[in-house]
């Protein structure tokens, strides 16, 4: 059973597509987005995007999904590998910045409540819309662990985080118990 | 590395109206070495597969790119398979099966756990008795029948690993050619906390290259075995070991991107050839004196029931109505520990060290069947945050990520285990779902039996055990019980057996109801085993391969 539980939390949803999606790219087409601007995101999507994103991997005094351009990644993919992802991202982030206006007017959107209120209605949002929220935690872990090619992972910055290094050969010892 | 052995295209290439000796469907661990064994014995080989050819300039270290999608397995959206619980629910569209989709089959993304099975998975049956609600029965052949076939694969595909080492051990006629991979911090633990238990952790036997052997390399500790192909040639596929071989002879041809979707038979009742889709979905008719099914055990019993006639209107093989029935996957479970120290379990093979004291239950725990466990880390990042934590583990915020950066502290302790052969768990063929291809999708119907749920349990509990004996400061395991999917093991469903009424094939893999037709995969397995089938399943295909020579060679 090696594989059991393979896409365990994932298999079934919508998220699976971050996955899977790139299963219909050839890898040498592939050419992630550069510059400034987003091809799929507006300003404000992409606002509240990284704001969610960031409080799923925060920057503390490590980086954190914001540094990793975890949106890029996200934006590349809706506008490629993920782009049946297109409908769940554009209305989930859309309802949430409604909501937010209507509870917060003039506060200009989510990404600018304090952190807590951002944690809270988060909580929230994935009892309300769980397809929505798994959708950006997965694709959130994708962007920040995802071959850089990708635009998110920049600088091998989730590798680092976690301390895998990508040399792909080694000799022992491997470990400190094998020492 | 010798021209015999390279991993060169040769081979003729046989026209359809050739009626060539074998027609092998599927060219992974079974039909690799079918493909090896009877085109060195003589006869004249055409090798259909359902996926391409790859080779190591396609096998590239992108989790993103190959873990989750198709690159090297069956792709859901072009073949889509479809789940229930019982045959009273409409199944509904779910990747139920996993499984190799490329020359090299399984193979060449395996982790490359060897297992021999022991004496008590051939003869459960009889020794301990039936299980109420399980249809156990006794292979009819024992674990000596086999042996020298388990020496024959570890000697001729390369398996590293060290005899004697577990006290478990079914005998063995020959030491393993190579030795063992080096232990990783992972096997270390394994062994201080098997030694606390009053238990042995032995050396992995692996299908990957210790050293080099037959023209190929030793292993560069890359460590991304699992689900990956390997990039130097270490791991002992069929790819790059049966079947440049077989090629090597002057008479195998591997066809690949050929979906067989018929076998065809004449008035008589025998095999004639089959139909399959080319690269082009163009339908071809291949003649063949005698036909090799190692499908695996989802698209074996599938094909056998689309290659329903007049004759055969429950399917093909199938006068017994055992195709597709006793569908097992090997059990198992999941727990993970937090160690103080680094165990960088992404760097090197999977396993180093495995644990068989649970091979055999006490009796007084009322458990059937049992187990084996390995120490290990095989989440690469991004499989990590997305499952790796468990079900009931941060999801995400300061504790996730507290998680994420525990990476190289954690250890997987994973147990491996029997389950029992139900005959109504099947693989069948979904009566609405089609593939892309307009055939009838495969449907899966699991409901494990309650003593699958009781073993996953105590192998749970037993793993805490372990992890709490290693030195873990935290640990967490997963929910025991019904499986995930996709499963990947597939097992059971042409089952071998003397009877024609109970059994699908014969003690050599000869098919009941059509005596030039050959089911060699682990759809004949009678048991699970307690996990790693591959080993078995290439230890059947030498034996099978054998008999289906002399069967050849008898009849002209």
């Amino acid at each position: 059973m090696d594989r059991r539980f393979f896409v365990k939390g994932a298999a079934g949803s919508a998220a699976l597509v971050w996955l899977q999606g790139l299963g219909t790219l050839r890898p040498l087409s592939w050419s992630p987005h550069v510059g400034n601007g987003y091809r799929v995101l507006s300003a404000s999507q992409a606002a509240t995007l990284e704001a969610m994103t960031a409080q799923i991997i925060p920057t503390d005094d490590t980086p954190g999904a914001r540094e990793a351009r975890v949106v890029t990644f996200i934006d590349n993919g809706l506008a490629g590998f993920a782009a049946d992802q297109r409908p769940i991202f554009e209305q989930g982030l859309n309802a949430l910045d409604a909501n937010v206006r209507s509870r917060f007017p003039g506060v200009g959107g989510f990404a600018k409540l304090e952190s807590a209120t951002q944690i809270q209605i988060m909580l929230d949002l994935d009892q309300r819309d769980p397809e929505f929220f798994e959708s950006v935690r997965v694709a959130t872990i994708a962007g920040m662990f995802a071959d850089p090619k990708y635009g998110g992972n920049f600088e091998k910055t989730g590798w680092k985080l976690i301390g895998f290094d990508d040399r792909f050969g080694w000799a022992p010892p491997f470990g400190d118990y094998d020492r | 590395m010798t021209a015999r052995h390279s991993v060169g295209h040769g081979g003729p290439t046989y026209r359809p109206s050739d009626e060539v000796d074998f027609l092998v469907v599927g060219a992974g661990a079974a039909g690799g070495v079918m493909a090896r064994e009877l085109a060195q014995a003589g006869f004249q080989v055409l090798v259909l597969e359902q996926g391409p050819r790859l080779g190591t300039a396609d096998f590239q270290h992108d989790e993103y790119a190959v873990s989750y999608l198709s690159a090297l397995t069956n792709n859901y959206k072009q073949q889509p398979t479809t789940l229930r619980r019982t045959a009273t629910q409409k199944a509904s569209i779910a990747p139920a099966v996993g499984y190799g989709r490329c020359v090299g089959g399984g193979t060449v993304h395996f982790t490359g756990n060897y297992w021999r099975f022991h004496e008590i998975d051939f003869v459960e049956r009889s020794r301990k008795g039936a299980v109420p609600g399980a249809d156990l029965d006794d292979w009819p052949i024992s674990y000596a029948d086999l042996e020298p076939y388990y020496t024959r694969v570890e000697w001729e595909i390369g398996v590293s690993g060290l005899a004697g080492s577990s006290p478990f051990d079914p005998p063995r006629s020959k030491p393993y050619p190579l030795p063992p991979l080096p232990i990783k911090s992972t096997g270390v633990l394994a062994e201080r906390a098997a030694k606390k238990l009053g238990w042995t952790a032995f050396p992995a036997p692996m299908a990957i290259l210790s050293q080099p052997y037959r023209g190929r390399p030793g292993c560069i500790h890359c460590g991304w075995c699992e689900t990956f192909g390997c990039e130097v040639n270490a791991k002992s596929s069929t790819l790059v070991t049966m079947i440049p071989e077989a090629e090597a002879t002057g008479r195998c041809e591997i066809r690949p991107n050929s979906y067989v979707r018929k076998i065809e038979t004449n008035s008589q009742g025998r095999v004639t050839g089959v139909k399959y889709f080319d690269g082009n979905r163009r339908e071809v008719f291949q003649r063949a004196k005698a036909v090799v099914v190692s499908a695996n055990g989802a698209e074996t019993p599938r094909l056998l029931l689309m290659s329903r006639s007049n004759r055969f209107p429950d399917g093909l093989a199938n006068s017994s109505g055992m195709v597709g029935r006793h569908l097992m996957f090997n059990g198992g479970s999941f727990a993970a520990g937090v160690f103080e120290g680094e165990i960088n379990g992404y760097k090197g093979v999977v396993d180093s060290r495995v644990i068989h004291d649970v091979y055999e239950l006490d009796p007084g725990l009322g458990i059937a069947g049992g187990g084996g466990f390995d120490f290990r880390f095989d989440a690469t990042p991004i499989a990590y945050g997305v499952w790796g934590m468990g079900e009931r583990g941060p999801r995400w915020g300061p504790a996730f990520k507290r998680r994420l950066q525990q990476y190289n502290h954690v250890a997987y302790v994973l147990g491996h285990s029997t389950s029992l052969p139900v005959s109504t768990n099947t693989v069948s063929l979904d009566p609405d779902v089609k593939d892309a291809w307009g055939l009838p999708a495969i449907r899966v119907t699991f409901q494990e039996h309650p003593n699958d749920h009781r073993l996953s349990e105590y192998l749970t509990a037993k793993s805490l055990e372990l992890l709490d004996a290693a030195g873990a400061r935290e640990k967490w395991s997963f929910l025991p019980g019904p499986p995930a999917w996709p499963q990947v093991h597939l097992l059971g469903t042409c089952r071998m057996g003397n009877d024609p009424r109970t059994s699908v094939v014969n003690r050599f893999h000869q098919a009941h109801d059509v005596p030039n037709l050959f089911i060699v995969d682990g759809s004949n397995f009678v048991t699970s085993g307690r996990g790693q089938p591959t080993m078995t399943i290439q230890a059947l295909a030498f034996r099978a391969a054998e008999h289906a020579a002399e069967w050849a060679k008898a009849s002209g």
